[in-house]
């Protein structure tokens, strides 16, 4: 089976142990634009822990959100550009770890699970939470892209993004959107990928809920404030793009990343208009966006 | 109290730095790490002092280089630079020279 995430294809292939089932990314085997990068990603099960004895630690978190299971993870390098992440989940049913190792110059992905009973067949979507989640950061991040937390709308061919942290109204503004017409790209999360020299948003497999894949372009960049009143500003300068970029995901453990990601970002933000947008949950707050325009 | 004779550097190593027209922007590093909770952001002003702490020239230098461009009193653009730096050093951006 193939999945097409942005510009990429990943060639998806498992042993016996491991039941790959498409859930979450189910709609995602058929690719929007032409594909820039192909990776082969193999899952297999094993026993025991993936030996990462040549990998040194570079990056790492954790998560104990009521909503998913409790994991921590931890991103490793060696010398030759290889990445490892592993994934420890706390009170899994099935499964007590996941490593996935990325040779990027190959383009190659082995990913090993290792169940809780040896012998189990364990059934999982290629793109498991947190796994999925961990390796789009870092596939966009080396094709040339980003993950931002936002939601994203299209809507008369113009692509709006909406940036905040987490309960600051992403969803509801996208829903607002989705009343009067609009296409939601997602409604939380999007990869943001250059394209024939404009940035374009995608949505990607959630865990929650299956989409279709959809992008448009970017045309204005919106960081929201929950408001009683409908108040938007566009901000310029250096502030505009850091307010951007702190609700990018930045998993950045190299110099030259960290580099590339600003480079990006601040590409991304100078191409783009940005407002601040202090918005009340209504359907008021489309029609002056729309007006914008004019 | 920093003196007007004192040279200082950027630690380039401890940062990625980009211009963007005046203005400057820092990301710190911590063992090759982005710190994103801190990162910085300098206005014109701050960029061309900065820029300007170049492990050569000396404060009482790049004072007279900004009274050149900022129609300011020296004595409050001295203290002016004396805090930006204290404040740099403080945060590990800039190292006195020995």
């Amino acid at each position: 089976m193939n999945i097409f995430l942005a510009s990429l294809e990943l060639k998806i292939k498992s042993t016996a142990k491991i039941d790959l089932q498409l859930t979450a990314s189910a709609k995602y085997t058929f690719p929007l634009i032409s594909t820039t990068q192909t990776y082969s990603c193999n899952y297999k099960t094993s026993k025991s822990y993936e030996s990462l004895s040549n990998f040194k630690q570079a990056f790492k978190g954790e998560s104990f959100d009521k909503q998913t299971m409790p994991y921590s993870w931890m991103v490793y390098q060696n010398g030759n550009s290889d990445i490892a992440i592993k994934i420890t989940f706390f009170n899994h049913p099935k499964i007590d770890s996941a490593t996935a190792i990325i040779n990027s110059r190959q383009k190659v992905i082995d990913i090993t699970i290792t169940p809780h009973k040896s012998d189990d067949t364990v059934t999982i979507d290629p793109l498991f939470h947190p796994l999925g989640g961990l390796l789009m950061v870092h596939l966009a991040h080396k094709s040339g892209g980003f993950i931002i937390h936002a939601s994203g709308v299209s809507c008369s061919n113009k692509g709006y993004l909406f940036s905040a942290v987490s309960g600051t109204g992403k969803s509801t503004m996208a829903s607002l959107w989705e009343q009067s017409g609009a296409l939601i790209i997602n409604d939380d999360r999007l990869w943001i990928q250059k394209i024939a020299e404009r940035w374009n948003m995608f949505n990607t497999p959630m865990i929650w809920y299956s989409q279709k894949p959809a992008m448009a372009t970017v045309d204005k960049i919106f960081l929201l404030h929950q408001s009683k009143n409908n108040l938007i500003t566009q901000i310029k300068g250096i502030n505009a793009s850091m307010q951007v970029m702190s609700n990018c995901m930045q998993h950045l453990y190299e110099k030259e990343m960290t580099k590339s990601h600003l480079n990006k970002v601040l590409d991304f933000t100078s191409q783009i208009p940005v407002y601040s947008c202090a918005f009340k949950p209504d359907k008021e707050i489309v029609e002056i966006i729309k007006e914008l325009n004019e | 109290m920093i003196d007007l004779n004192h040279v200082f550097r950027v630690k380039k190593s401890n940062f990625v730095t980009r211009k963007v027209d005046d203005e400057m922007v820092l990301v710190p590093l911590a063992d090759s790490v982005a710190d994103m909770t801190r990162v910085l952001t300098l206005n014109e002003t701050g960029t061309l002092i900065l820029e300007n702490l170049d492990g050569k020239k000396d404060i009482r230098q790049i004072v007279n280089l900004l009274l050149k461009e900022y129609d300011v009193d020296r004595e409050e653009l001295e203290k002016d630079i004396e805090q930006f730096i204290f404040e740099a050093k403080e945060k590990g951006i800039v190292e006195q020279i020995p």
